[in-house]
């Protein structure tokens, strides 16, 4: 079934202008392509298997109906990220019950990261359960820019701040994360 | 590792550079397509709906069903169902009324059958896997749907047009695939085996 | 019987014998955050669900089976527990019971093939889903979502703002103490709804049955659908609200004095549209065959 989506369709381009055309197959090998670069970014800024699932599955449903404004302007991946990264704010500033605990944690605390998804034997897995552990606004710039290689300017874009802000969560987040790993790796 | 004179420049830290050469790709536990195509069919429902059919989705669904009859061609006659990856499965599961076929006044677009055959095959899969009462269960919901199909489509030959009638065919497709994907997702205690 | 065949008898019976299935008996705890999430998933038994006042999860679980296997991964904000069945299992019918005490601000996840969940005084963001177990749980003010195959559920509300979702094929799903909004749809099954401070009610079904009553606010927006089900619809007075019902065979039936009419002298359907009170409030309705009454009382 994927491999039928998969095979000879062209380049990505082509895909793209199939899915805005509502070709379900097109958009199903897009969605193959990129699946793992979205969840990736989900799972680093939200640390939670089940949220980044939920996440991903609403990326791509939103993708879909706003291929119409998609003019290629942008790389599609780019442009993936910034609907996962929106999915991601959304849920973050969904309103909270009346008896819910609010999620922000300022100082970090001692969070782990949800190990079983990013552990293979390549991954530094310190390194990982470092990103896990900031604070989410640090959290967010060091995966968008440090992970993702978004530039400083297309990283504040996408989560709606000035880029001095940016600067700034990225100057905390390699403090924080050296003092960890510093701790845990003596040289 | 030592600390790291504050002021280098961000390609030069190694902390960076480190962070740069995690895996940017992470495949997700379970394949999440499933559920993405029900909601994308979900979405294609025409809303509002008020009682005059909308005369631009009118005539969207017919150009639909030039292409759809063709597809109902060879729904109709399973002998001819393109599935290449069709396990046979159960006496119970081969007969099933599955896919649903949908009648000649039926304008179900190419995009929404194209949905299903995404689900049906790993459907049939799942279906063979539970317990033979959920089993017929599944399968006497499919044969109401079926039967809700085919009273539509008898409607719809009286009142083409009637909004009611189009609205409450995407819904009972969309029921369709909503079993579909229940059994192919909420079986997760069994397919997460290790 | 002289002791050579008792042994020769004994030893057949032995061979004969299955082994004696060892129940397990684990228990499980970890140290979470309040708002932590948990999943849990179980095949065959039972899955109960009890909130409280510690920031811990202990989950005391009992595998009639010795052949199944307890995963339990733990980290701060998250916890899985799952049962895992072998692979050459084909219903040899022994339960895993798994009891659990969460943080009352955590939500969860919990999934079964026939297990039967039930979960109380959990304050965070529930979704359940089982084949064919039976569902049951409180609902406070964060959403609940219960998605069941065959099962029956029960979500009984508290007063408390829960936007609640039900999703069955054949299951009986009862709402009921709910405030806010609903959204429910069931292929054969049958939906019962009790929703005060109605402002979203929607409720679809092909040939199950809807039973809704419902207190409207000004701007509640209801929308119901079957193809052969009965909906009955019952509202709070005073009913003020815009009705717009439809049907091609049902009849159409109110206590507010109106009548439906056909909608063409000759065609099929019948239909009803009117204003009750100061109107607000929208409610469609919308059936093939099935029937359809609205009343306040």
């Amino acid at each position: 079934m994927t491999e039928l989506a998969r095979d000879a369709m062209g380049d990505e381009a082509e895909r793209v202008a199939r899915a805005r055309n509502g070709d379900v197959a097109a958009f199903e090998g897009l969605y193959r392509d990129h699946v793992g670069r979205v969840y990736g970014l989900c799972l680093r800024m939200t640390g939670n298997v089940a949220t980044a699932e939920d996440l991903t599955q609403d990326t791509f449903v939103n993708a879909w109906r706003s291929l119409p404004g998609y003019e290629g302007r942008s790389r599609y991946s780019t442009w993936l990220h910034r609907i996962a990264v929106n999915a991601v704010l959304a849920q973050r500033r969904a309103p909270l019950g009346r008896n819910e605990v609010s999620m922000t944690d300022d100082e970090g605390g001692t969070m782990e990261f949800a190990a079983e998804q990013a552990m293979d034997d390549a991954t530094p897995i310190d390194l990982e359960r470092a990103i896990a552990a900031l604070p989410p606004g640090a959290r967010d710039i060091m995966v968008l820019h440090g992970i993702y290689g978004y530039s400083h300017e297309e990283a504040a874009g996408m989560l709606d701040l000035a880029v001095g802000t940016c600067k700034a969560q990225l100057h905390r987040a390699r403090q924080l994360m050296r003092a960890r790993l510093h701790v845990e790796q003596p040289t | 590792m030592t600390t790291i004179p504050f002021g280098r420049g961000p390609q030069k830290d190694p902390l960076l550079a480190k962070a740069s050469n995690l895996p940017q790709e992470i495949a997700p536990p379970r394949d999440l397509w499933p559920q993405i195509v029900a909601r994308l069919v979900a979405q294609s429902r025409a809303t509002p709906r008020r009682f005059t059919w909308p005369m631009a989705l009118a005539a969207g669904f017919l150009v639909a069903a030039v292409s759809a009859l063709l597809t109902f061609g060879l729904m109709r006659d399973p002998g001819t169902v393109p599935t290449p990856n069709l396990i046979a499965g159960s006496a119970a599961t081969q007969a099933a009324p599955m896919p649903v076929s949908y009648g000649p006044n039926s304008a179900l677009g190419a995009v929404q059958l194209k949905a299903r055959d995404e689900l049906l095959a790993q459907f049939r899969q799942r279906l063979d896997e539970l317990a033979p009462e959920t089993r017929e269960a599944v399968v006497k919901n499919l044969a109401i749907i079926q039967r809700a199909a085919d009273e539509i489509d008898a409607a719809l030959a009286q009142d083409p047009a009637s909004g009611l009638l189009n609205g409450l065919l995407l819904s009972t497709y969309q029921e369709e695939l909503q079993i579909y994907s229940k059994v192919v997702t909420s079986g997760g205690a069994l397919t997460r085996r290790t | 019987m002289n002791i050579r065949i008792s042994l020769a008898v004994a030893a057949v019976l032995l061979a004969a014998a299955p082994l004696a299935n060892a129940a397990q008996n684990l228990n499980k705890s970890a140290t979470v955050a309040a708002d932590s999430s948990i999943d849990v998933s179980n095949v065959r038994g039972r899955i109960d669900v009890t909130a409280w006042d510690r920031n811990e999860v202990e989950l005391t679980a009992i595998l009639e089976s010795d052949k199944d296997r307890l995963e339990f991964e733990a980290t701060e904000r998250q916890v899985r527990i799952k049962v895992v069945t072998p692979d050459d299992d084909s219903g040899n019918g022994d339960d895993a019971i798994l009891t659990l005490k969460i943080p009352k601000g955590a939500r969860i996840s919990a999934e079964s093939v026939s297990a039967d969940i039930t979960l109380a005084g959990v304050l965070g963001e529930q979704r359940l889903e089982s084949v064919s177990g039976e569902v049951r749980t409180q609902a406070y003010d964060a959403p609940v979502k219960l998605s069941t195959v065959s099962g029956d559920g029960t979500i009984n509300g508290t007063g408390g703002k829960a936007a609640v979702t039900v999703e069955s094929v054949s299951g009986l799903i009862a709402a009921s103490g709910i405030r806010g909004s609903y959204d429910g749809e069931v292929v054969s099954g049958s939906l019962t709804i009790n929703l005060a401070a109605a402002e979203r009610l929607n409720a679809r079904s092909i040939s199950g049955d809807i039973d809704a009553h419902a207190e409207l606010m000004p701007n509640a927006r209801v929308e119901m659908e079957t193809v052969s089900g009965e909906i009955k619809l019952t509202m709070k007075p005073p009913v003020n609200a815009e009705f717009d019902m439809e049907s091609f065979s049902g009849d159409i039936d109110n206590c507010f004095g109106q009548k439906a009419r056909d909608k063409s002298r000759y065609g099929p359907g019948s239909e009803l549209s009117f204003t009750q009170g100061s109107g607000g409030a929208r409610v469609s309705i919308n059936s093939l065959s099935g029937d359809i009454t609205i009343c306040d009382h």
